[in-house]
């Protein structure tokens, strides 16, 4: 096959000088600076001190110091999906990859709702996020028609991902999931776990965790025994 | 000593057309490459010093924008069916014609063929690794190749037998 060059061999293509490309990521940065400066100026006012981040890689809590561990969902520049056998609940389901959503394509017969970030976690792959946020996502299928799915999705900076955390949080809860008692997404790291009744009467299990600009979701519905 | 935007300056001199027929022999546009393109290095930028500490910044890059061009390539072929228009294919001027005829045969695949014989085949890339930039297991990325094979395979059949008949009859 062709070396892919060569595609373009002798058409002009369109492509600013490298001083550009960095002019535009320094005039976005600013923009979001002074976003981010006039929020935390909001939540300061209104008390939220307790929730507000400090900077796209320092983690603080009141009263301890936060160590910054390595990066849990990007290792050697690779974002670390899960295997089948790291799904939860993978003792009662015997999750498997799969290459496709088990079902259509973003329709309404997709068996899992949508509750990622911010939509971010579409049904259709390879998923992709809005501007400002980049998301992988892989499938599993299970015994009795169980079907699971885990979504990364990475943010420009921290206080997007904690955001979009908080709003997933509100939809699953909206849509009448629990959260678990004691696990409500609340905590520094953004672990949660929420569970509630479907339609057609199946229990879905949404798990979330964050590190710094990164959020994980995992989605688990569960199977129907004897189907 | 090489500063940060220098080294970024040189990784994007090196790296960015490639990149740019990359993505289009996925999408099969042009311009949404170059825009996918463009803003995957405005990103890298941003966090340049992570990227760059990390090890190579380029299959990251790579991975943004491909999953850049295909969001809104998706979108648009969404909007043309939601017209029930069939658009010609997009022109991209000075291409030659056997560039066209894989552009063509590409676009017989899925988005998710097109990506893995894409990295496989024209950027030699091992299927693990195609598997990380995907997000699919290794087995997922070679049943995507397997059938895209399958696919083009046929493609190329029929061509050769239209260009025979076509041949056939001009000599007739």
């Amino acid at each position: 096959m062709a070396e892919v060059e060569e595609l373009l061999d002798g058409v002009a293509v369109r492509l600013p000088a490298a001083e550009e490309i960095r002019a535009r990521g320094r005039r976005r940065s600013r923009r979001r600076t002074t976003t981010v400066v006039v929020c935390t100026v909001v939540l300061m006012a209104a008390g939220a001190w307790a929730v507000l981040p400090t900077g796209a890689d320092q983690r603080h809590r009141r009263g301890t110091v936060a160590t910054t561990p390595d990066n849990p969902f990007r290792k050697d520049g690779l974002v670390q999906m899960m295997r089948a056998d790291e799904v939860p609940l993978h003792g009662t389901w015997h999750w498997k990859e799969d290459e496709q959503p088990t079902t259509g394509a973003g329709s309404q017969e997709d068996p899992l709702p949508n509750p990622g970030p911010g939509g971010a976690c579409a049904q259709t792959p390879p998923p992709v996020g809005a501007a400002g946020e980049t998301s992988y996502s892989r499938w599993y299928t299970g015994r009795d028609g169980a079907v699971a799915q885990h979504c990364i999705v990475e943010y420009d900076d921290e206080a997007t991902a904690r955001e979009q955390l908080r709003k997933t949080g509100d939809v699953l809860e909206s849509g009448g999931l629990r959260p678990t008692p004691g696990d409500s997404g609340k905590a520094e790291d953004g672990s949660g776990s929420w569970a509630g009744t479907v339609e057609g009467g199946r229990t879905l299990r949404v798990f979330t965790r964050r590190w710094n600009s990164w959020v994980s979701v995992t989605e688990v519905l569960d199977g129907v025994r004897g189907s | 000593m090489p500063t940060g935007h220098e080294d970024f300056d040189a990784f994007y001199t090196a790296t960015a057309k490639r990149l740019v027929a990359t993505v289009y022999a996925v999408t099969g546009d042009l311009a949404e490459a170059e825009d996918a393109v463009q803003e995957a290095y405005v990103r890298a930028w941003q966090r340049w010093d992570r990227l760059a500490r990390d090890g190579d910044p380029l299959p990251w890059v790579r991975t943004v924008a491909i999953r850049l061009a295909i969001s809104t390539w998706r979108r648009a072929r969404n909007r043309v069916r939601a017209h029930f228009r069939h658009g010609p294919p997009t022109e991209v001027p000075g291409l030659s014609v056997d560039r066209v005829a894989l552009v063509g045969a590409l676009g017989e695949l899925s988005i998710e063929q097109r990506q893995a014989v894409v990295l496989h085949h024209l950027l030699d890339l091992p299927v693990e690794e195609v598997a990380r930039e995907a997000g699919v297991s290794n087995g997922a990325v070679r049943t995507r190749l397997h059938r895209a094979r399958k696919i083009l395979g046929e493609r190329l059949a029929e061509t050769i037998v239209t260009a025979g008949r076509v041949e056939g009859v001009h000599h007739g």
